[in-house]
C-alpha cells in the first residue's frame, strides 16, 4: 500500500516536471527496472488526460449555462435584440 | 475585468466576455452567411480556447476583445474552409471530430463524473485550472495546503484505480 502511495506521489512529481537532475535520472532508471512503476506511469498519464478532458467538459457546460443566462435574463434584453437583429 | 483574477468567479468572467464580445462575433458570422447557432458554436469554442490560454499561463492580452475576435475569425474560416472542401469534393464528407480520440469513453466519463465527482473536481482544479495547493485548500475547505496536497494524491490514487479497472473491463467488452 505504501509502495503504491509512494509511486503515485513520485510519478506525479515526475509528470509535473518537478524532478530535476539526479532525481529524474533515478526515476527513469527505475522505470526500466520496475515494470509496476512503468505500468503506474501509464495509468497516471491516462488519468491526467481524462481529468483534462473532464475539466474542458466542465468549462464547456459552464459556457453553455452563461449563454442561456445572457439570452434569457431581463437585464440583457437589449443585448439579445442587438444580436438577433444581425440574423433577420 | 482580468480573466486570471482568482477572486472573480469564472462564470462572471465568462458572462462579461459574452456581453462584450459576442455581438461582434455574431455580426461577423452573419455577414458571411452563418446562422446564430453557428455563431454561438464558434464563440463557445473561442471562449474555451481563450480560457485555456490563460490557464496555461499566457498573459491576458492588452486588447482582449480584439484577441478573442481573432480566435473566432480563425475558427470561422477553418469551419468555412472545411465546408467548402467538403462540397468541392476535396475531402470526404465525414465528421471532422472523428479523428480526435478522447482519453475516456463516454461510459467511463459518466461514471467518474457521477460517483467520483468530488475527486474529479479537485483533480481538475489542480491539473486543468492549475490552482496551487493553497488555492485548492481555500476552494475545497481544507485546513491548509499540506492537507490539500494529501487529498489530491488520495484522489489521484482512487481515480487512477477506477480508470485502470474500468478501462480493462470495457476492453473485455470490446473483444
Amino acid at each position: 500500500m505504501k509502495t503504491s502511495w509512494n509511486n503515485t506521489v513520485e510519478t506525479d512529481s515526475y509528470l509535473n516536471g518537478q524532478c530535476s537532475g539526479e532525481k529524474k535520472v533515478l526515476f527513469e532508471a527505475r522505470l526500466l527496472l520496475e515494470p509496476d512503476l512503468k505500468e503506474n506511469l501509464h495509468w497516471q498519464k491516462t488519468t491526467r488526460a481524462i481529468v483534462q478532458q473532464y475539466g474542458r467538459q466542465q468549462l464547456k457546460s459552464e459556457v453553455e449555462q452563461v449563454a442561456h443566462h445572457v439570452f434569457t435574463a431581463r437585464k440583457y434584453v437589449s443585448f439579445k435584440e442587438k444580436v438577433f437583429s444581425f440574423f433577420r | 475585468m482580468a480573466i486570471n483574477n482568482p477572486t472573480i468567479p469564472r462564470a462572471e468572467l465568462l458572462e462579461a466576455l459574452y456581453i462584450k464580445v459576442f455581438p461582434a462575433v455574431a455580426r461577423y458570422v452573419s455577414k458571411r452567411g452563418g446562422t446564430l447557432d453557428e455563431a454561438k458554436d464558434v464563440f463557445h469554442d473561442t471562449l474555451v480556447i481563450y480560457m485555456e490560454h490563460i490557464l496555461n499561463g499566457r498573459e491576458v492580452p492588452n486588447n482582449e476583445q480584439a484577441y478573442i475576435m481573432g480566435i473566432s475569425k480563425h475558427l470561422w474560416s477553418k469551419r468555412f474552409d472545411e465546408v467548402t472542401k467538403m462540397y468541392s469534393g476535396d475531402i470526404p464528407f465525414t465528421d471532422t471530430d472523428a479523428d480526435y480520440t478522447e482519453a475516456a469513453t463516454p461510459k467511463l466519463m459518466h461514471l467518474l463524473s457521477t460517483t467520483g465527482k468530488k475527486c474529479m473536481d479537485l483533480l481538475s482544479a489542480f491539473y486543468y485550472e492549475k490552482l496551487d495547493a493553497e488555492r485548492l485548500a481555500q476552494r475545497f475547505g481544507f485546513s491548509g495546503s499540506r492537507s490539500a496536497t494529501v487529498q489530491k494524491h488520495k484522489c489521484l490514487e482512487k481515480v487512477k484505480e477506477t480508470v485502470k479497472q474500468k478501462s480493462l473491463q470495457y476492453e473485455d467488452f470490446m473483444e
